[in-house]
């Protein structure tokens, strides 16, 4: 065992342990504190929660891998995540947090009144939290491999077991704590080498050399080709579509906004949350620019893979190495690798819990006993097809979740939240249209392979989001408005429900 | 009936912004005797239950959900075509390859060039959202408590805070 193996295993351990500490039994009391910590969560915990649960393997490996391979489209990615929140701020956060309901299906219940919708609804979101958690799987296993030369099942195993046991003993209460704790270790294992490497790198004072002037180049030769300038512009529009309206519609994330106080909390705590991102997405960036200038000619991407990289998805992993010798780059590297594991553990926990909290609702009448067989449930399923799938890069594969929920979920959470004509039918059948078209048009994309930018329609099916969001919700207004149903008859007492603020806010003119 | 109606222009104690709010807003509606006799809590939850059927009641949600959706698109759409037509402007033109301290736009304008951006469309529709409610609450005689705050003086319960005044209403946290 070489001295790096021995500090990233120390790392994660460290982390580890510290995950089980903060989820260990003791501090949920009732189904409440299980499933949304009895909303008794503030804003700006609340918010530290949602950054450490949303900043996923994607966000803490991916974004710096893709600026290395793909250049300038990497950076859309950071962007799209955080305007994905700004478009929950406006159109989301307050009136989901008075809906007042548990999970996204029980809101597609309080709209609409209709158990095929919340059967269909169930399934979507479950389909989306089994997605998800596949990538973060993956994400586990290159990393203990690729720094702590551990066979790849052992990733994926021990985030599995963690977060089963967090999930099981302490639910959303714990959960919440230990998020929140994840947000800053993602940060400061982030921040701290980054530092470090600019300082070591010079990066400001190199900066203007000539020399450098390769990393600002659109793409590397060697990992993808800069073809089809439409193409390309076609591909940037797409993933921002795709995150922007996908946030809207990832259960882990809605899930936190019922344990907001009131709405009025629920909109603080996601204005803050813009600024949790910002601040830790410019890291990313950085780290992803700083590989360009390490590993940015043909020779540079040569040597990466053959440091037992397995992709470039690890980049930010090997960086520490390629710029520092001896103790200081196996200190950093686990310090990395360490904010990695919290980046697996946070984003899988909180999928598992909200996966879990459907399931349980739906099929296990609501009981803490059918949350834990829920939340057994939510981890074994990705667990066995992460082991059978191949490998997508981190970034791509999580878009393409972003892309299934953004046309599945996104058109009927809007409308349902904003237009009193959507009906149960129009509902169904643009969650069907949109679920169905954008998970077709990406198995035929990953069918032609991922990577370099197709010509026009081609690319269209690569990344379908700029095409089937608009269309499942032309079919959502069409059927809702020409269809033979009426709007539900509590649509009015419902809409004034979301819109209008909490009873306790509320004091007499005087 | 005149529940509902009661209360929006009442004396609103000593604070300056609301005794020039009396006088814009015309006399003092007289209280019912019920409503008298409620406590303050009590009296919140009348006056928004009495008048369910009434048409003030359900014109001023409409209005407040309008107001609220307007708000949200300007943004929302505002924000994303802004992104497609800079982006376009730095792929087509010659934009994208001048450079801000050594670094060519296409790299700066979407590495960190919209953070502060979407930083400063949430402080403004929180803000803006935050007045929308304050104008619904005033509408139907109700005073809404700025978010966040606890209840520690009088001018947080007043109804002096309109869309007008209401940028003084902040998050004091």
């Amino acid at each position: 065992m070489t001295g790096e193996q021995i500090a990233v295993l120390g790392a994660v351990a460290l982390v580890c342990a510290v995950t089980l500490l903060l989820g260990g039994p003791g501090l949920s009391r009732s189904t409440g504190d299980f499933f949304v910590a009895s909303r008794r969560v503030p804003p700006w915990m609340n918010a530290s929660a949602i950054a450490g649960e949303f900043l996923s393997a994607a966000s803490f490996l991916g974004v710096a891998g893709l600026i290395l391979a793909h250049g300038t489209y990497g950076l859309w990615f950071p962007v799209g995540y955080t305007a994905g929140f700004l478009i929950v701020l406006l159109f989301m956060a307050a009136p989901l947090r008075r809906s007042g309901a548990y999970t996204i299906p029980d809101f597609v219940v309080l709209r609409f009144r209709s158990a095929m919708m919340r059967r269909m609804t169930v399934i979507v979101v479950v389909a989306a939290g089994w997605l998800y958690i596949v990538p973060q799987l993956h994400g586990a296993s290159i990393a203990l491999s690729a720094t702590g030369g551990a066979p790849g099942w052992v990733g994926p195993l021990l985030v599995a077991l963690v977060v089963l046991f967090v999930v099981l003993t302490g639910g959303m209460r714990s959960v919440t704590l230990a998020q929140a704790v994840q947000y800053w270790v993602k940060l400061t294992a982030l921040l701290v080498p980054t530092v470090f490497i600019l300082l070591q790198v010079g990066f400001w004072e190199r900066l203007e050399l000539p020399e450098f002037n390769g990393a600002w180049s659109a793409g590397l030769a060697s990992l993808s080709d800069s073809g089809d300038q439409w193409g390309e512009f076609s591909r940037s529009l797409s993933v921002m579509v795709a995150l922007m309206m996908g946030t809207l519609g990832l259960p882990h994330v809605l899930v936190r906004f019922y344990t907001n106080p009131d709405g009025g909390a629920a909109r603080r705590t996601t204005t803050f949350l813009l600024g949790l991102l910002v601040l830790f997405y410019l890291l990313p960036v950085l780290l992803g620019v700083i590989a360009r200038m390490v590993w940015g000619t043909t020779t540079g991407a040569g040597a990466l893979a053959g440091t037992g990289g397995l992709s470039h998805d690890t980049a930010i992993l090997r960086l520490p190495a390629a710029v520092f010798d001896g103790l200081a780059s196996d200190l950093l590297t686990a310090l990395i690798a360490g904010g990695a594991f919290a980046a697996f553990l946070s984003t899988t926990s909180g999928l598992v819990v909200s996966v879990s909290g459907v399931l349980s609702q739906e099929f296990f009448s609501g009981t803490v006993r059918g949350f834990r067989l829920g939340a057994l449930l939510a981890i074994t399923v990705p667990l066995v097809v992460g082991s059978a799938t191949s490998e997508l890069a981190l970034a791509g594969a999580v878009a393409m979740v972003f892309t299934f929920t953004a046309s599945a979920l996104a058109p009927v959470m809007l409308l349902g939240v904003w237009w009193r004509g959507l009906t149960a039918q129009g509902a169904f059948w643009g969650m069907t249209v949109g679920a169905v078209s954008s998970l077709t048009a990406q198995v035929l994309g990953l069918a032609l392979g991922e990577g370099p930018v197709q010509d026009g329609a081609t690319q269209l099916l690569v990344s379908p989001a700029l095409w089937c969001v608009p269309l499942a919700f032309a079919v959502t207004v069409l059927v809702s408005r020409f269809g033979r149903q009426q709007p539900p008859s509590h649509t009015d007492a419902v809409m004034e429900r979301l819109h209008t603020p909490e009873l306790a806010a509320l004091r007499p003119g005087r | 009936m005149s529940d509902s109606d009661a209360g929006p222009t009442g004396p609103t104690g000593p604070t300056g912004p609301a005794a020039l709010r009396i006088a814009v807003r015309g006399p003092e509606a007289v209280p019912t005797v019920r409503e008298a006799l409620l406590t303050r809590s009590q009296a919140a939850d009348h006056a928004r239950t009495a008048g369910a059927d009434s048409d003030q009641r359900a014109q001023a949600v409409r209005g407040l959900i309008r107001a609220q959706l307007r708000l949200a698109l300007i943004l929302g759409v505002g924000f994303f075509c802004t992104v497609v037509v800079t982006s376009l402007l730095l792929v087509t033109t010659g934009l994208g390859s001048l450079t801000l301290w050594g670094v060519p736009l296409t790299w700066a304008v979407p590495g960190v060039g919209f953070f502060p951006v979407l930083l400063g469309l949430a402080w403004y529709f929180r803000r803006r959202s935050e007045a929308n409610e304050q104008l619904w609450a005033e509408v139907l005689g109700l005073s809404l408590q700025s978010p966040g705050t606890r209840p520690r003086t009088a001018a947080v319960a007043s109804p002096a805070q309109t869309a007008q005044t209401a940028p003084t209403a902040e998050d004091p946290r």
